[in-house]
């Protein structure tokens, strides 16, 4: 899909809030948006969420021959699937410059950093090493999407423990898991990343812009630092003219945050370790989903029930509270029940059923009048039918038809009953 | 056996020319960089082409000259894309035929327009062009036909409004073209000669230089059109139409500039070499410095 | 084997904070618009610059012009030899860099519409590759009279026991030495570039990144007089 481009005075909106120190999310320009961490269920998955850019690492290792140069060191793979999931801009199947950008990026940040001990991945040299992958998936993405799959990847390689082995002298031994415990991966330090914007050719600093900010920024520099006060990567994103003096501002302000989060994954790593070696389920990802569930229209915490299948209706009720899936159904009224609605379908109803009455035709099964909601009985007897009789089908089918054609006719002059032969069409369309 | 490998000679053989010679037509003091202030005392003056203010500094984006034009500061460069200005002829090549009007490659930074009011069509000139005449846009002008056009206009972006109201313009046919960087272009007030050979040049402003057995204004037939069918030239012709050619070509990779005069020097002084010879380094380097003395001279003449 | 030796001398023969000779050569490719070949030592880099002119429908921006930048390095230019020339991915990273740097340094908006193409090709990497492809850059586009806000000069600067070294050839560019490549615009403190490899400790970044504005200076004095002396060659004989 193309990509929309912000609107001018959206543009002139957010740029002068932005230099009177206002945001839309009532942060400050140098805050920092929530960052959530969560490990999966799965040894070597992370979520991480800032704000609402939301992706998923996950980390898998395979046995694999190394390469002919490196023969002692195992591999690092990483991979990023940017779909048009995350952002409408992004192409399908394809990785563009953006894709290619963060996928370098995240190299640099954990391949070429070295925060990964790849020579302890040596199983045999020259035979047999790990090839460690790491996938990163975006799902959501509102801006600052490096840091947050820096996050997502450094926490998931935290988290990972590769499968233990023991060499004989013909073969490799691996172990399951539940023979021996898999050892974690050994890592050196972690780099942190964060996105800092740049505004007036760099005066103005605006920390972890939005995916709306950031369009309308003059640019943003990527800095990765990690808790031993070392600088990982330094990166310009988009073009820009900065001073020196500005770029060690940036840095220094990425110090202090990686110092934080730094705290934050060692934090939920520990608490994920305890939680599994006092022998309890983790939760894995289910606390991320919201515990409603979506209907029409509105967000209610309600159920969603099969067609009930039941001897002794009980009529009131059942106006009160809709199934949602019914079959045969006034297409007109589902989800649009409403106690006023009701009567208007029971004078309806009942018109037709004189009608219907009046033409006396044989074989017009209860499926012929009009299907209101009211008519409870009716219904669950053709539930019954259909349910019992699942071979009757072509039959009903026909007999229906049939009967639709001449209440059709008979209607025509009358204004009130123009909704029911419609229907009826439209049944015997549905129906054909 | 033993090889010598270096890298690029010191100063190219075409440089050595344009750098031997009494060069006192640049004023050094007056050369700029990019990044450089161009003035001492920015308020007195405005800024022209070539220049951007920077902290209140006038100051130049291209390597070139400075030139002063009363209170009017800016820079030239000397090689640049064509840009155009409306008088000036060109020869251009049709790159694409759209609604009403065709697109031209005039080596400029945009595509020239030649609208479909502004040809001549054969059999009648200034009559209005209805829908018959859009549908055979293709059939009077193909894409990759080259046109010889005036500027009629130029765009605020840059693009070029071309028309061939008249009888010397029109389709080019039977030729030679020759790419010259645009900057070599003499300005003159002439753009078609013909030459005493037996054929013609037309330079075209934007570097273009069309060597040809006849004018698109000889070629007419009775009712105004133009000849359709590709006549024989001659050999004779041919050989000559090469030689110009050559000696075109010639100038341009000695950064001689190309006019009328230089052209028919530059052939005369050919004629002792075969026209083999005229692409071979050595005969072409001692060639040119002749015909640049030559030019010089008769220069140093009239004045 | 030390980056320094212990009377301060590097691996060739250079002091700390002594660049490589630079060599150049403009106007070389006749059929681009400009183009320039530079040497930094041993590392050579040729750069030509077609434009600005009509590109294609698709990287076209209305209000400014589109810069595409190719970075590539022949197949014996290292000490292995490289199958692909292009199109991987340290060449697609450095491809943008180079963009990016140059959107910041040509004044754009003089040509919306339009397309400038710059192709570096890197005959022989010696270190600072990517530097040298920006000084090359920058000279190609002056002699192919392409506004800018003035000659982008870059070098890479590495730092060893707190002590900076300049002008790094692949020899000193391990994997264990942080060295960072910076670009500026006329020598000023105007950064369009600016790229790190390996891991920095930040009391080592203002030393590194004053090391590295200082080279960029000496580099752009270079620069600058080769380019006015190419001017003079430039200027055709009977000319305008």
């Amino acid at each position: 899909m193309r990509v929309q481009p912000v609107t001018i005075c959206e543009k002139a909106l957010i740029l002068e809030a932005l230099r009177s120190g206002k945001r839309f999310d009532f942060r400050g320009l140098e805050e920092f948006r929530e960052v959530k961490l969560v490990v999966g269920a799965e040894i070597g998955t992370a979520i991480c969420t800032i704000g609402n850019t939301k992706v998923l690492a996950a980390v898998s290792a395979q046995i694999a021959e190394p390469s002919s140069m490196r023969p002692h060191k195992g591999v690092i793979n990483i991979d990023v699937d940017l779909s048009p999931m995350a952002n409408y801009a992004n192409e399908h199947d394809r990785l563009g410059s953006r894709g290619m950008e963060l996928i370098r990026l995240l190299e640099l940040i954990i391949r070429d950093s070295r925060c990964i001990d790849v020579e302890s991945l040596c199983i045999r040299a020259g035979k047999e090493i790990w090839k460690v992958r790491v996938d990163v998936r975006i799902l959501d993405d509102d801006g600052s999407l490096l840091d947050c799959a820096c996050l997502a990847a450094i926490t998931a390689l935290q988290h990972f423990k590769r499968p233990n082995v023991t060499l004989e002298p013909h073969h490799t031994l691996i172990y399951s898991e539940y023979e021996k415990a898999p050892v974690p991966l050994n890592i050196y330090h972690m780099p942190i990343c964060t996105t800092i914007g740049l505004l007036d050719k760099g005066q103005m600093v605006v920390i972890d812009p939005t995916d709306k900010e950031a369009a309308c920024l003059d640019g943003s520099i990527v800095v990765a630092c990690n808790k031993r006060r070392e600088v990982c990567a330094l990166h310009q994103s988009t073009n820009l003219v900065l001073s020196t003096k500005q770029i060690e501002r940036c840095v220094k302000l990425a110090m202090s945050r990686a110092e934080a989060l730094t705290a934050v994954v060692s934090d939920v790593v520990k608490q994920d370790q305890r939680e599994r070696s006092a022998f309890k389920r983790p939760d894995g990802f289910a606390i991320t989903a919201p515990a409603l569930i979506l209907t029409a229209g509105t967000v209610a915490a309600r159920k969603i029930v099969a067609p009930v299948v039941k001897n002794e209706p009980d009529v009131e009720q059942r106006a009160m509270y809709q199934p949602s899936i019914v079959l045969n159904e006034n297409p007109l009224s589902v989800g649009s029940v409403k106690q006023e609605e009701v009567d208007n379908d029971a004078s309806i109803s009942e018109q037709v059923e004189m009608i219907q009455n009046s033409v006396g035709k044989v074989e017009v099964t209860e499926t012929q009048k009009s299907s209101t909601i009211s008519n409870r009985k009716r219904e669950e007897k053709e539930v019954d039918d259909l349910l019992s009789g699942l071979d009757d089908d072509e039959e009903e089918v026909q007999t229906m038809t049939l009967g639709a054609e001449e209440p059709v006719q008979d209607v025509t002059m009358q204004e009130e009953e123009e909704e029911q032969p419609n229907l009826l069409l439209a049944k015997k369309k549905k129906k054909k | 056996m033993s090889y010598e490998i270096t890298g690029p000679p010191l100063v190219s053989p075409w440089m050595m020319l344009s750098m031997s010679e009494a060069r006192n037509d640049v004023d050094e003091s007056k050369i700029v960089i990019p990044g450089q202030s161009v003035c001492d005392a920015p308020q007195q003056f405005m800024r022209g082409h070539g220049t951007y203010i920077r902290d209140g500094e006038i100051v130049s984006s291209l390597s070139g000259v400075v030139q002063q034009l009363n209170r009017l500061l800016m820079v030239k460069t000397i090689k640049q894309r064509y840009a155009g200005e409306v008088g000036d002829v060109v020869v251009a090549r049709v790159v694409e035929v759209q609604a009403k009007r065709w697109k031209c490659d005039v080596s400029s930074r945009l595509h020239a327009n030649l609208p479909l009011g502004s040809v001549l069509l054969p059999g009648g000139d200034f009559r209005r062009k209805d829908v018959e005449d859009e549908e055979k846009m293709s059939e009077f002008l193909k894409n990759g036909e080259l046109i010889c056009a005036e500027v009629q206009q130029v765009q605020h972006d840059g693009t070029l409004m071309l028309h061939t109201r008249n009888n010397k313009y029109g389709k080019l046919r039977q030729g030679i073209t020759i790419k010259v960087p645009p900057h070599l272009i003499k300005k003159s007030k002439k753009h078609f000669h013909t030459l005493p050979y037996g054929m013609a040049v037309i330079i075209g402003c934007n570097g273009n230089v069309w060597v040809t057995p006849s004018l698109p204004e000889t070629t007419l037939e009775e009712d105004g059109s133009h000849i359709h069918e590709f006549q024989v030239v001659p050999q004779d012709i041919r050989l000559t139409m090469v030689r110009v050619a050559s000696c075109i070509r010639l100038l341009r990779d000695y950064s001689i500039s190309i006019f009328i005069n230089s052209i028919t020097t530059a052939y005369e002084m050919s004629q002792p070499y075969d026209i083999k010879e005229l692409s071979e380094q050595e005969t072409s380097s001692r060639l040119a410095y002749l015909i640049a003395a030559r030019l010089l001279q008769e220069l140093q003449q009239q004045k | 084997m030390s980056i320094i030796s212990e009377h301060g001398f590097r691996l060739d023969g250079r002091r700390p904070a002594q660049i490589r000779n630079v060599n150049t050569r403009l106007g070389l490719n006749r059929n681009a618009e400009g183009s320039s070949y530079l040497e930094h030592g041993n590392t050579k880099v040729l750069c030509a610059v077609y434009g600005p002119y009509e590109g294609k429908a698709s990287k076209r921006l209305e209000d400014r012009c589109a810069i595409v930048c190719q970075y590539s390095t022949t197949t014996f230019s290292g000490l292995e030899r490289k199958n692909r020339p292009r199109g991987d991915r340290k060449s697609t990273e450095m491809s943008r860099l180079l963009e990016k740097a140059f959107e910041s340094v040509i004044l754009t908006e003089s040509f919306p519409r339009s397309q400038i193409d710059i192709f570096c090709e890197v005959i022989q990497g010696d270190g600072s590759n990517l530097a040298a492809c920006v000084n090359a850059t920058s000279l190609a586009l002056a002699d192919a009279g392409i506004p800018m806000k003035g000659i982008a000069s870059a070098a890479t600067c590495g730092i060893v026991e707190g002590n900076p070294i300049v002008d790094l050839t692949s020899r000193e560019e391990t994997d264990l030495l942080p060295r960072v490549t910076l670009a500026t615009i006329c020598g000023r403190d105007e950064v369009v570039l600016v790229e790190l490899h390996n891991r920095l400790h930040i009391d080592h970044l203002s030393v590194v990144m004053e090391a590295a504005k200082a080279t960029c200076a000496d580099v752009y004095e270079c620069l600058a007089v080769v380019a006015q002396q190419h001017l003079k060659a430039c200027a055709p004989i009977l000319g305008n």
